[in-house]
């Protein structure tokens, strides 16, 4: 069943992201096509960063759309008249979460595809190959001081990153859900649980220092310098599986309440 | 007859207001029933509660012997009182959708009905007459081979010819070891194929008997009796 949710997710975001994308490539070779024309001229000056602005800002607003739409989506497809369809497919909870999430996942990675090639669009030619050298010169010099952790370090960092694109969208979904829970102003309270997770991540991260700061005087800094000097590989090894790790049982935390109250205290009124 | 949807002091309250107070209820198979009550008597709260868009506040309800849930959804066709399709799809792919997700929906009968009616499947939703889309809904739920429909105002705003239109189709197109529960307030347009009807009044069920003992023991129409239990 996700398989077949998953195929009219993807049809929804393509049906209304293409268009997007589209305006962004366009965009980008409207970009290269008036560096055609360099000239020391002042109206060549306008015209060049006019293009750059409005590539940057139709970067920005391509990942932006890609990451609102999906939170709308989730809530208009949910919790809305379509919700009527969507909860009386033989469907579990479970299966609508996991296809949603993999949508999300699947399009954040095509508007950042996306971007990068209206990027290169832009920079073809001289720039490109600078740039692709620059690239190129660092991976070398990562690979190169890290030796075998350069590779497991890629590794996690990928994963680092599709996390965070759960962890935030699971998150929304989570304050959504959280939010039908009210008998009215339902959007209101799905803010409200976004701005009473923000209060505890706060809290939390405050308490966090509070602590670091009463220890780091007898001692813990220095133990943890002497750490980073003596292993400062495995060091940022710990560092990164312990953040996915974290990132990860948050991200399962927000699933669980959103299945929870799609399973158990469902009220489509 | 095996029995269809069973409430067992079913209760749903929104907030301070109880839209349906310990409902005891059976329905049995191989009959079209008529949920018949005034506006917010809560014929549509029970509805949605044995489609499981609803939680009960208290007690228990069983659709097909089963808890409202993804074995139930597959035995059970809902049509609601508005509009709940996809807009931009075609119906065409609305009808591919059906066909995917549930494994009784007859996709041959889909078309004929569609053919029947005039409606061309390659059209968007969106460019459809209101008429049209209660149309494409119902016949979308009549083409399940399902156990259980549930019609929730089906002839609403509609009009007459189009109203025997679609009594045709629920009529013509249901499994016959199904039950028909169809909440409206057009008694006299439906009560002709009735077999059995329920009086929902203040969220409690008021009377559940055979059109026909109804008839017989009052000597009275269906339409006749709501208008006198249900007078102001």
């Amino acid at each position: 069943m996700v398989k077949k949710l998953l195929k009219y997710e993807l049809y929804a975001y393509t049906r209304t992201l293409l268009p997007v994308y589209a305006i962004l490539l366009g965009i980008s070779v409207l970009c290269r096509f008036v560096q055609f024309f360099e000239n020391d001229h002042v109206s060549y000056g306008i015209l060049f960063w006019s293009s750059v602005i409005a590539l940057i800002i139709t970067v920005i607003a391509c990942i932006g759309m890609t990451v609102g739409y999906g939170i709308v989506r989730f809530y208009k497809n949910l919790f809305s008249l379509e919700g009527y369809l969507s909860f009386t497919l033989p469907v579990t909870p479970t299966a609508h979460l996991i296809a949603k999430t993999l949508g999300q996942f699947i399009f954040c990675a095509a508007a950042v595809a996306v971007s990068l090639v209206s990027v290169a669009i832009a920079t073809a030619g001289e720039v490109l190959v600078e740039l692709f050298r620059a690239g190129f010169w660092l991976i070398g010099e990562f690979f190169e001081n890290c030796g075998g952790h350069a590779a497991f370090y890629t590794l996690v960092a990928l994963l680092l990153l599709v996390i965070i694109v759960g962890y935030f969208y699971l998150m929304c979904c989570a304050c959504i859900s959280v939010g039908q829970t009210a008998k009215k102003n339902r959007i209101l309270k799905a803010f409200g649980a976004y701005f009473v997770w923000y209060l505890i991540t706060q809290a939390v991260g405050t308490v966090g220092i509070i602590v670091f700061a009463i220890f780091g005087e007898i001692g813990l800094l220095e133990a943890i310098a002497r750490v980073i000097e003596n292993y400062p590989f495995e060091f940022v090894h710990v560092l990164m599986v312990g953040a996915f790790i974290i990132a990860a049982a948050i991200s399962a935390m927000f699933f669980f309440i959103s299945h929870r109250i799609m399973s158990r205290r469902l009220n489509l009124e | 007859m095996s029995v269809l949807l069973q409430c067992m002091n079913l209760t749903k309250t929104y907030g301070q207001v109880t839209a349906l107070d310990h409902v005891n209820l059976t329905v049995e198979s191989g009959k079209l029933i008529g949920l018949l009550g005034p506006n917010g008597s809560g014929k549509t709260t029970l509805i949605k509660l044995a489609c499981g868009l609803l939680t009960p506040t208290e007690g228990d309800i069983r659709v097909v012997g089963k808890a409202p849930g993804p074995e139930s959804k597959a035995e059970v066709a809902f049509l609601p009182d508005n509009s709940y399709l996809n807009t931009w799809m075609t119906v065409r792919q609305i009808v591919s959708m059906f066909t995917e997700f549930y494994a009784d929906f007859r996709e041959e009968l889909a078309y004929e009905m569609l053919t029947q009616l005039g409606i061309s499947p390659d059209k968007k939703l969106k460019t459809l007459s209101k008429g049209n889309k209660e149309k494409v809904c119902l016949i979308l739920v009549m083409s399940r081979n399902a156990k259980l429909y549930v019609l929730d105002e089906p002839i609403a705003g509609v009009d007459p010819a189009t109203r025997d239109y679609i009594m045709s189709v629920i009529i013509n197109n249901y499994n016959p070891d199904a039950s028909v529960l169809i909440s409206t307030h057009l008694i006299s347009d439906i009560e002709q194929v009735l077999d059995e009807v329920i009086f929902i009044q203040n969220g409690q069920i008021t009377l559940q008997k055979a059109v026909d003992e109804i008839r017989a023991e009052n000597g009275k129409s269906v339409d006749e009796l709501f208008r006198e239990v249900f007078k102001w």
